[in-house]
């Protein structure tokens, strides 16, 4: 009976005792932030019934990934397939864009150069209409103000000139067809001197170059203005080659036009200038 | 008369508590949540009526506070709750013991409700807006299982002769 009654007496007191560390410690962990450390320690102990308890769920999620029905499978297959195919060809089409966008913004930043100039963007459609003639068509027609004789470029260097036109395309005869002739000024030097058009692609012949001329390979020739047809000072071709055998009045010398003419796609049509018509 | 005892009362106590502790914080479908019942409070609470010598109020503090780590509650509020629940249990353990199931079922009840009671208090006073009818829900279930686990951890001393 006795201990009985200090059983009861002591329990009281040891309850007393917790009830007030309790409120203690959940007043410190509400007010202050020392139940942090606290939790981390305890939590140590805690881990391993954390761990078991997540095992249930994970069980459900194995056996459902294990033993899917195989028609789901062929089915999830077959719908991932197509999609994948589908996403191929958006994937395509975006670098298309984007490489064409390259091109665009490099030929935007020609036209800056021909300020005073009306400036066309056209695209190319065809290449070698005639075998014999180097000349290609483009997108830009009589529709859209293109006039005969108006100079084509591309942002490496000159193109050509339209040699014709339809109502929704062109004809552009390059610098390179035998047919065309235009005069070019040595950048370094200043002289004057005649390209014409070798029928063969990529290849320029210059004309009447005297044997003792300051040429050299490598040299860029820009178109000189003087022929009022090309904008002034646009790259045109660098020299390649330059022969003279004794004897021959003039040195032959051949060059390397810059534009990409078939190999590029987007060009340039340069207007009339606004001041003049 | 000495009943020789093949397991460590103990070990078997930190057993069951691991175990309860398991099913407390057991992922269940959600519509399950508010059936759970307080398994550790629970477990506590045979435990003090079968072996009140055993179990004293310390351990069921820091019980009480293993579980605040685990249910990531204030630190401290279930560790006042079983302090409570577990000197409530051991004064009246012996009338306990011989109530019928029925009666334990109630009893169970009135010891559970300061538990929620201080759980509500201290969530008004955190400024925490629950659902009260959870806590309500929560005391239900409990008492429900009551029998079951009152039954099957009698079986589990008999077999293991504790």
């Amino acid at each position: 009976m006795k201990s009985r009654h200090l059983q009861a007496s002591s329990l009281i007191l040891k309850l007393t005792f917790f009830i007030i560390l309790s409120l203690g410690i959940m007043t410190a962990d509400h007010k202050y932030q020392h139940g942090q450390q606290l939790r981390k320690t305890i939590g140590l102990l805690i881990l391993p019934i954390q761990y078991i308890s997540m095992q249930p769920g994970k069980a459900v999620y194995w056996i459902k990934d294990n033993f899917i029905k195989h028609q789901e499978l062929v089915d999830l297959n077959k719908i991932l397939k197509e999609k994948n195919l589908f996403l191929e060809s958006k994937l395509y089409k975006l670098k298309a864009l984007e490489n064409e966008n390259k091109r665009i913004l490099s030929l935007l930043g020609t036209s800056k150069v021909f300020q005073k100039h009306k400036v066309l963007i056209g695209e190319v459609i065809s290449i070698n209409l005639d075998p014999f003639r180097q000349q290609f068509l483009i997108n830009k027609g009589s529709k859209h103000g293109v006039e005969v004789g108006q100079p084509v470029i591309d942002s490496h260097g000159v193109l050509g000139q339209v040699s014709s036109i339809n109502y929704l395309s062109s004809t552009v005869i390059l610098i390179t067809d035998s047919a065309h002739s235009l005069l070019v000024e040595s950048e370094r030097t200043g002289m004057f001197i005649l390209a014409t058009g070798s029928g063969k692609k990529d290849e320029l012949r210059l004309q009447h170059i005297p044997p003792n001329a300051d040429l050299r390979i490598g040299d860029l020739l820009i178109t000189s203005g003087l022929d009022k047809r090309y904008p002034k000072n646009y790259p045109v071709a660098e020299v390649t080659s330059i022969q003279y055998q004794k004897g021959d009045s003039f040195a032959a010398a051949k060059a390397r036009p810059h534009g990409k003419g078939d190999r590029g796609r987007e060009i340039l049509l340069i207007g009339s200038t606004n001041d003049q018509h | 008369m000495l009943i020789k005892r093949r397991y460590p009362v103990k070990t078997i106590f930190f057993a069951t508590i691991f175990i309860a502790a398991i099913l407390a914080i057991l992922p269940v479908p959600y519509w399950f949540v508010p059936y759970r019942p307080e398994w550790i409070a629970l477990i506590l609470i045979y435990w003090s009526m079968a072996h009140s010598e055993e179990i004293n109020i310390g351990t069921a503090w820091a019980i009480g506070l293993l579980t605040d780590v685990l249910l990531g509650s204030l630190l401290g509020l279930h560790a006042l709750s079983f302090a409570i629940i577990v000197y409530t249990s051991i004064r009246f353990h012996a009338r306990l013991r011989v109530s019928s199931l029925a009666q334990q079922m109630l009893f169970v009840g009135i010891i559970l409700l300061p538990y929620m009671l201080i759980m509500l208090w201290v969530d008004g006073m955190l400024g925490r807006k629950i659902n009260t009818i959870i806590y309500f829900t929560h005391i239900f279930s409990s008492i429900l299982i009551w029998p079951w686990l009152f039954l099957f951890l009698r079986m589990l001393r008999l077999k293991l002769v504790i």
